[in-house]
């Protein structure tokens, strides 16, 4: 193995031995799991079947609620075609060019609360953006995003989100949901819900999304009845 | 004279637990690897329910019991993926974020790497597994682990930016 090759394989096991180390214990196994009449998940009667449909339809229906009372105006878009992704029409954009994007900056006077393990110390290019009730990172001159992967729905990229008493065990798929409006042309989005991902900065929940178009986006983070926006510039690189 | 050593999983459920219970927690890692998102738990019972039902088929001469259920793991984790797709997975999204955490750089540069190249990082560097685990897992020879394994490496060290000593 060469020299980079040899630091590479150190690097990636010492990175998968941190990851390992941050796994939760597996739930103990007893002989009962193991009763010739146990029914499995995938062995559910037609009416737990029926149920499980209901409780399913019901959670969706109550998150468009929340989320047509706390952000007026998504919705229509959301529901506008396409899996995710859309356009739109209309006027009143803002200038193109990053010059023109009000990139949000990250707020020097917000620290994240405390959390078991966790560091926020994002060294000096980086800080933090919100509220406990939902808050992200931003890089000291905004969010410019390039060298994204293209794919068919737009440029995939990874959104982080925290607050404060998120627990990836007991929610693995966070509730949560991320609304885009494009402010310099056409073009909306909406992705969710999350998943969780650990850092050394603690359980974050991540929501991907595809950005349909580049230019100046306004992204918004809805978690129950909290959301948080932000802008960012997407650019081809 | 030396019995031979048993090679058929044991057929009582006390028997059945004592001997997954050493490989719960690399079946909870995998899984927690493959389908992120996923109550790792629940999966791992499935998986061990299923690998119940098919204990008859168990054969000692053909794998360890380590391997064996880590492919039925790794099997119950690529249906879930299946059935609970969420619009939203880290290892279907292969943006390049800025960060200042080498995990998350490792995180997403490995996301890059075409699917059986990140299994086999998944399963040998993050997991833990041997490259025979591996090979099970993935279903191949050791042989195609170590160049898979390697031709990954390859695909990961100018985004990883690891330089020459």
């Amino acid at each position: 193995m060469r020299d980079s090759e040899d630091a590479l394989d150190r690097q990636l096991a010492e990175v998968g031995a941190r990851w390992r180390a941050a796994q939760p214990e597996p739930r103990a196994v007893t002989p009962g799991l193991f009763s010739e009449n146990r029914a499995s998940r995938f062995e559910l009667g037609w009416g737990t079947r029926a149920w499980a449909f209901v409780a399913g339809a019901a959670s969706a229906v109550a998150f468009l609620v929340v989320i047509a009372v706390s952000a007026p105006g998504v919705l229509p878009r959301i529901d506008a075609g396409g899996p995710g992704a859309t356009a739109a029409t209309g006027g009143g954009y803002i200038p193109t060019g990053v010059a023109n994007c009000p990139l949000t900056r990250p707020d020097p006077s917000f620290t994240p609360p405390p959390a078991p393990g966790a560091d926020f110390d994002l060294g000096p290019d980086r800080g933090w953006y919100g509220s406990p009730r939902l808050w992200t990172w931003l890089a000291n001159d905004g969010e410019r995003w390039t060298g994204l992967t293209r794919s068919e729905l737009g440029f995939s990229a990874k959104t982080f989100w925290w607050r404060q008493g998120y627990s990836p065990r007991a929610e693995p798929i966070p509730q949560i949901f991320v609304t885009g409006d494009r402010l310099d042309g056409p073009g909306r989005l909406g992705f969710g819900p999350g998943t969780n991902a650990s850092f050394s900065q603690g359980a974050s929940m991540l929501v991907g999304i595809e950005i349909p178009e580049t230019g100046c986006w306004k992204l918004t983070a809805h978690y129950g009845m909290d959301s948080l926006s932000i802008v960012v510039w997407v650019q081809q690189g | 004279m030396l019995e031979p050593p048993s090679v058929k999983a044991p057929s009582s459920a006390d028997g059945f637990a004592e001997w997954v219970r050493p490989h719960l927690a690399g079946m909870h890692r995998l899984i927690a690897r493959l389908a992120p998102g996923v109550d790792a738990d629940d999966l791992v019972q499935e998986a061990l329910v299923r690998a119940w039902r098919k204990r008859g088929q168990y054969d000692a001469h053909r794998g360890t019991a380590a391997a064996w259920l880590l492919a039925i793991a790794a099997d119950q984790a690529r249906q879930a993926r299946r059935r609970h797709r969420p619009s939203t997975h880290i290892a279907d999204v292969s943006a390049r974020v800025r960060s200042t955490d080498d995990v998350i750089d490792v995180e997403f540069a490995v996301a890059t790497l075409p699917p059986r190249q990140r299994l086999a990082i998944d399963c040998y560097y993050f997991v833990g597994l041997s490259v025979i685990e591996t090979a099970a897992v993935m279903g191949c020879s050791e042989g195609t682990v170590k160049s898979t394994l390697s031709d990954a490496r390859h695909r990961l060290r100018p985004l990883l930016e690891v330089r020459d000593a």
